[in-house]
């Protein structure tokens, strides 16, 4: 706990040494008819995994049976906002995943709709210094959560959330923060993230994003799906958290239209897949 | 071999899921029943209380390849294996607590793999399901004899007798009891303390280990030079 506190503290010193003049902020929140619509292609693929304790190992479907594996997750993530006006913005996203887990003998494949996630902001002060307030929930869809790889948890969960930001024509900064119940034996989370970018020139800018999730308290006996724990892992039914950082670049061949890739490079966590993330996405501005 | 799945109806309101599912398919070499690791030393013996126990082993290289075992069972009068377990299981040793006295059964284990590929089998021999204890030895007599004591009994004569448990006391003396194993009547008790008193129990132990109560009341006799 206090290395990763170390760690976040160190990564907040080094952040506003980057360049980050602000655009808009984690509190902005568009006028009632304008939207973000983004698509976008995930990918991760790993042969590591943070356990229970959250030691760097190997990758294992079955508690205490040694065989290579690999544990894959693409996905197309659909994401929408739309400003409602008064203050208001409705956030949405949904992934269609594919995760999969290969080993020697039998490659696992679940795939499918996963979790919907449905947003609700308030923004509380516009203009450079923006910050809101959020309520989120996430809901499962179709998935059989007993399937390993599982797409979820399968049950609902909810969050409340802070959001900041301040921006300039030269870049932004944004923050969030908040506490996350999730449904299900799954302990509870306190959800962060912390972006910055900077505009160079009017199609490019750069990214520096961190962002993840720590417990409120150990998942203990109840902790279904831990790694090393009784029967199969399953990262996502079980309690994890996540500490995970990396750049990415956004190209406006439009000023309407949005390409973006990122990637993330996991620093710590427990019960969760280690190693990069990737997304390449397409968003539509208006 | 792909298990597969579509179609839930299970998540938000209930719907059938359309574009979703699960597989489990093998990946090669492990797509074939011969390239499945067959369990190893497969080995079935009578517990104490009744039960077959069936152990087998594998070796780290045969995990990494398979996911679980299916134990499969006969009786000797049919051809016909029938799988015991629906789910695989992951530890190598399985209770057969569904055996009838005196049916004799030949059991096989086949390695499963997560893609449910099976293995070969391994087979191992006829047991007899024996859930009865013998009986107590009667007409135990002790006497002294040159080296120690005699004992003489009369056992029931079941075919699985294994063993004979002699428990011997000292009158005397505030010792725990002694046990000494003997196949058969009569028995020469040696070692003892001559000129000194014991009492003497006996008990029938089955092949499958299962005792008899021992005999009453004790009989005793001196130690003999």
């Amino acid at each position: 706990m206090i290395r990763r506190v170390a760690r976040l503290a160190v990564t907040l010193a080094l952040l506003p040494l980057l360049p980050c003049p602000s655009l808009a902020g984690g509190g902005w929140i568009p006028e009632r008819g304008h939207s973000y619509l983004e698509a976008s292609l995930l990918h991760a693929a790993t042969e590591e995994t943070y356990d229970a304790d959250g030691t760097l190992v190997p990758y294992r479907r079955l508690a205490g049976v040694d065989r290579a594996t690999t544990y894959g997750d693409d996905a197309l993530a659909l994401f929408a906002e739309f400003g409602l006006g008064s203050g208001l913005v409705g956030e949405g996203d949904v992934l269609l995943r594919r995760a999969r887990v290969v080993e020697p003998a039998t490659r696992f494949t679940t795939w499918g709709p996963a979790d919907v996630r449905l947003l609700l902001k308030r923004g509380f002060r516009a203009g450079a210094l923006a910050w809101a307030l959020s309520l989120e929930t996430r809901l499962p869809l179709f998935y059989d959560e007993t399937d390993n790889p599982a797409l979820g948890s399968g049950f609902v969960d909810g969050a409340l959330q802070f959001h900041a930001g301040v921006g300039s024509a030269r870049g932004w900064a944004q923050a969030e923060m908040g506490l996350r119940a999730r449904g299900g034996p799954a302990v509870t989370e306190w959800p962060y993230a912390l972006q910055c970018g900077a505009n160079l020139g009017r199609r490019w800018s750069l990214i520096a994003d961190l962002r993840g999730n720590g417990l409120l308290r150990r998942g203990g006996d109840v902790d279904v799906g831990a790694v090393g724990g009784e029967g199969s892992f399953d990262p996502a039914r079980a309690s994890s958290s996540i500490l995970q950082v990396g750049p990415g670049v956004a190209y406006f061949p439009r000023s309407d239209l949005r390409l973006a890739i990122q990637g993330w490079r996991s620093l710590e966590g427990r019960n969760m897949p280690a190693g990069w993330k990737w997304k390449l996405g397409v968003a539509r501005l208006r | 071999m792909i298990r597969l799945r579509r179609g839930l109806p299970i998540g938000l309101l209930g719907l059938a899921c359309f574009g979703c599912g699960h597989s489990a398919s093998p990946v090669a070499p492990f797509d074939s029943t011969a390239a499945v690791p067959t369990p190893r030393n497969l080995q079935v013996h009578s517990d104490p209380i009744g039960r077959l126990v069936l152990r087998w082993s594998a070796t780290p290289q045969d995990r990494a390849v398979v996911d679980g075992w299916f134990v499969e069972r006969r009786v000797t009068t049919s051809s016909a294996f029938t799988r015991l377990e629906v789910e695989a299981r992951m530890d190598t040793t399985y209770f057969d607590d569904d055996i009838a006295e005196g049916v004799r059964y030949v059991y096989r284990v086949l390695a499963v793999t997560g893609a449910g590929v099976t293995s070969l089998p391994i087979e191992a021999g006829p047991v007899r399901g024996d859930r009865t204890a013998p009986a107590t030895p009667g007409a135990v007599v002790a006497v002294t004899a040159s080296g120690g004591i005699q004992l003489s009994f009369v056992d029931a004569g079941e075919p699985d007798l294994a063993f004979f448990e002699v428990r011997l006391t000292q009158p005397q003396s505030s010792d725990p009891p002694e046990f000494r194993q003997v196949s058969g009547s009569p028995a020469l008790i040696g070692g003892l303390a001559v000129g000194s008193p014991y009492a003497f129990e006996i008990a029938a132990v089955d092949s499958a280990g299962r005792i008899s109560a021992f005999s009453e009341p004790p009989v005793g006799a001196i130690a003999g030079p």
